[in-house]
């Protein structure tokens, strides 16, 4: 049985795993420093789908998947950088990053 | 001929220009606050009799009215209600009435509002006498004790003006402006305001004295055969004429919405013509004319709603000749005849005006023939003789109803100023505020200055008022040729002519009618007999009743003249002057049936022989027959229990009808009110659970929900 070449879908479904595995971490980790690594995850899985959709399909615009990409590259440095900030704060103020801890908002 | 209608419009402003100043500036100012209303009401006057015989020289008659009209209410760009006057001979001829009988009235109480000076300031006092061991609230006070009141000895206090004496005045120029504006009014709107501004006028004056309680009637236990004292006073008075009015004024708003609703117009002319036209079914006109009529009952007292003018006489006795004689309960007269013709075209609505007004008369008069109080006989007989007008209006015979109002108005307000007179006269001598009277089942407690028992022998002290007041009572109980029996005689005569016509219960209504004749002679002369004839009965010493003074008895004298010879210009044989004045070119003539005048002046002369029989010349005593008669006396005493029938009614239905509605307001209202607030808290408890505070629970519905619409638009917004 031959494989078949690599090609778009291949990506998207690793994509969609590294989407999915972001989203459970993101969802599932009590630890604020795993819920950021997790959406860093999901943020490279669009990434990669970016990449993907700009050198698989033709259009008008060549690169612009390519950048979104270094785009969202930046906001995800920005974020990863107020992120930890806000962790260290909370940590300051509550002596605990864990985020089923912090509950402030509950009705 | 150039007409001065134009003036008409300062007739009203005049008198109320009076009150705004008096009762804003001059109310301690006794003496200036009454020149300055009889002075508006003085050029009133004169303007009304120019008016009127403008009038009389056909400048306005009952199809061609003169009308002059502002926009006042602008409901939409295009229906604008105008506030109006209108003139025609009906107008012109109330408001000579009005201004004359209010004119003289006002003179007259200048003499009437003083008081004994012990009285003053103790806010009871007053010629309408007081019970001090009056208890407030109880309708039926007891008295216990036998002693007897302690006789007056010397010569009685000075009388001192009454400290409200510009107050009176300022009132009576509000009533005077609302009558005339009313009177004036050239469509029901604005007619419905000054109907309720009478009203006011009304309530003001009824419960003038509004600090007093004392007795204000009497009341025969059914069980011990006792006569007990009602306690009450001017402000309840006041506040039962204003309720039951108004009971009868919602029924005129509803027929003024209905005629609005289904005419589109509410001006006199206009509904007339549409009435004529047949711009309005019989069946439209039935029910607005009903709901009219509603009014009219109320106003002018008529069975079920006559309960309040017999307490009316609470008020000082120049206002229950004034408005509960000759002017306001007149409105309910004037209102019907004003709409008129959408009552002729509304036969079963005539039948009802008809019914009412006959059994009102005979009704009402029977409970005259044994009340005790002066006044009170004469409130019983204003309602009866209202009953006659609205008989005759019922009868198709709008002019003899509008006759007889005229006629009644002068000798009514003069029987008023008479008995108003004697009560005068009876307290300047000292008449004490509670007295005692025998009766066959023992004593009982009586208001010494009013009461018919506790007169007598007057004749040769008050002359002048003695004389006035036979000349009013023969002309009411229509003896020929007085103004009474012309007026009197037209509306027997319409009676006979609908029972011709339509047969069945105008018939009915003629035999009331007749024996209402007779009973009205009776009760008038009975009064005549027992407050000028005889001996005194009094407690006090007679020898200090004098005559009134002169500013009453000149009104007496002058009111005298028409009560006596006004009828005779709607008399047939003189070519019946007042009908071809009333309705111009539809005057047909009229005839006068002997036999029927006959027959009322038999029955008239047989109630005066009667009562002179048993009060005059006592052949038979006034005692032995009502003790024969037990049964019918008392209930004709208490007023048919009509008041403990409405007080049950009140205590039980309508109570009970209340407490149903409160149960409904605060169960099923309040339940809808509080339920949507309880729904609210309970589903904010139940969602606040999903409010867990922790961010992966708000990620993970997010993520849910995202995967749900994505799910959503990939299969079933394209398909699978």
């Amino acid at each position: 049985m031959a494989l078949a070449p690599i090609g778009l879908q291949h990506f998207l479904v690793l994509a969609a795993i590294l989407f999915s595995i972001g989203m459970y971490g993101a969802l599932s980790r009590t630890n604020a420093v795993g819920v950021l690594l997790s959406i860093e995850l999901m943020l490279n899985a669009v990434n990669i789908m970016m990449v993907a959709f700009a050198c698989y399909i033709e259009t008008q615009q060549p690169l612009a998947g390519q950048m979104f990409a270094i785009f969202i590259m930046t906001v995800a440095a920005a974020e990863a950088a107020v992120g930890l900030a806000i962790v260290i704060t909370v940590y300051r103020l509550r002596q605990t990053i864990q985020v089923d801890e912090i509950d402030l908002l509950k009705g | 001929m150039p007409n001065n209608f134009a003036l008409a419009w300062l007739i009203p402003l005049l008198p109320f220009l009076a009150f705004a100043i008096v009762g804003i500036f001059l109310q301690r100012k006794h003496v200036l606050a009454s020149l300055i209303v009889i002075a508006a009401t003085t050029v009133s006057c004169g303007i009304s009799w120019l008016i009127f015989f403008q009038v009389l020289g056909g400048a306005a008659d009952a199809h061609h009215p003169w009308q002059s009209a502002i926009p006042w209410l602008a409901l939409s760009t295009t229906t604008v209600l105008p506030f109006g006057i209108l003139i025609d001979p009906l107008a012109a001829m109330m408001l000579v009435v009005v201004t004359t009988v209010s004119l003289l009235v006002q003179i007259y109480s200048r003499g009437y509002l003083w008081e004994p000076e012990a009285d003053h300031g103790d806010g009871h006092g007053g010629h309408d006498a007081v019970a001090h061991e009056a208890a407030g609230g109880d309708t039926h006070g007891t008295h216990g004790g036998a002693h007897h009141a302690p006789v007056h000895v010397g010569p009685p206090p000075p009388l001192v003006r009454d400290p409200a004496y510009g107050r009176f005045f300022a009132y009576l120029g509000l009533f005077t402006a609302a009558m005339l504006g009313l009177v004036l009014a050239n469509n029901l709107l604005v007619m419905y305001m000054f109907w309720e501004g009478v009203g006011l006028g009304s309530y003001l004056l009824i419960g003038f004295w509004f600090n007093r309680i004392h007795q204000t009637g009497s009341y025969i236990d059914p069980k011990t055969g006792q006569e007990r004292p009602i306690t009450s006073g001017p402000a309840e008075a006041a506040k039962k004429a204003f309720v039951t009015t108004r009971f009868g004024d919602f029924g005129f708003l509803l027929g003024i919405l209905w005629l609005w609703w289904h005419a589109g117009t509410l001006e006199f002319t206009s509904l007339t013509a549409l009435a004529e036209n047949g711009g309005l079914t019989a069946n439209v006109l039935t029910v607005g004319c009903l709901l009219l009529f509603m009014g009219a009952v109320g106003k002018s007292a008529q069975f079920p709603l006559h309960v309040w003018l017999p307490d009316a006489m609470e008020g000082p006795t120049p206002v229950s000749a004034l408005i509960h004689a000759a002017t306001m309960v007149a409105a309910g007269v004037y209102l019907v005849g004003r709409t008129f013709p959408l009552f002729e075209h509304a036969p079963a609505a005539m039948l009802t005006v008809a019914f009412i007004g006959g059994f009102t008369a005979i009704f009402a008069a029977s409970m005259g023939l044994v009340s005790t109080d002066i006044k009170r006989v004469m409130a019983f007989s204003t309602v009866s003789q209202l009953g006659y007008m609205m008989l005759a209006a019922g009868a198709y015979a709008e002019g003899a109803s509008a006759f007889h109002l005229f006629t009644h108005a002068f000798f009514k307000a003069l029987l008023f100023l008479t008995a108003g007179s004697v009560i005068y006269a009876l307290h300047r001598a000292g008449a004490p505020h509670v007295g005692y009277v025998d009766t066959p089942n023992g004593q009982a407690q009586i208001v010494p200055a009013q009461d018919l028992r506790a007169m007598g022998g007057l004749f040769r002290r008050m002359p002048i008022t003695a004389w006035t007041m036979i000349i009013a009572s023969l002309s009411l109980a229509g003896i020929p040729p007085l103004s009474g029996f012309w007026s009197k005689d037209e509306i027997l005569l319409s009676t006979l002519h609908a029972a011709q016509q339509y047969g069945g219960i105008y018939w009915l209504l003629l035999i009331f009618a007749l024996v209402t004749v007779f009973m009205t002679a009776f009760y008038m002369f009975r009064v005549v007999f027992m407050t000028f004839g005889g001996t005194f009965r009094g407690s006090m010493d007679p020898q200090y009743i004098r005559e009134s003074p002169p500013t009453m008895t000149i009104p007496l004298l002058i009111l005298a003249v028409p009560s006596a010879l006004v009828g005779l210009w709607g008399a047939p044989q003189l070519g019946n002057g007042f009908a071809r004045f009333l309705e111009g070119a539809d005057f047909h003539g009229s005839e006068m049936d002997f036999v029927l005048a006959g027959i009322s002046t038999v029955l008239a002369l047989c109630g005066i022989g009667l009562a002179y029989a048993m009060y005059g010349a006592k052949t038979f005593s006034a005692e032995a027959l009502t003790a024969r008669f037990r049964p019918i006396y008392v209930t004709l005493f208490n007023r048919y229990w009509i008041d403990e029938l409405y007080c049950w009614l009140m205590d039980t239905f309508i109570i009970a009808v209340a407490f149903g509605m409160s149960w409904f307001d605060r169960n099923v209202v309040d339940g809808v009110v509080n339920g949507v607030g309880k729904a609210t808290t309970v589903a904010g408890d139940w969602l606040r659970g999903l409010q867990t505070g922790r961010i992966p629970s708000y990620a993970l519905a997010v993520a849910g929900g995202l995967v749900i619409i994505a799910f959503w638009a990939v299969f079933f917004r394209h398909g699978l």
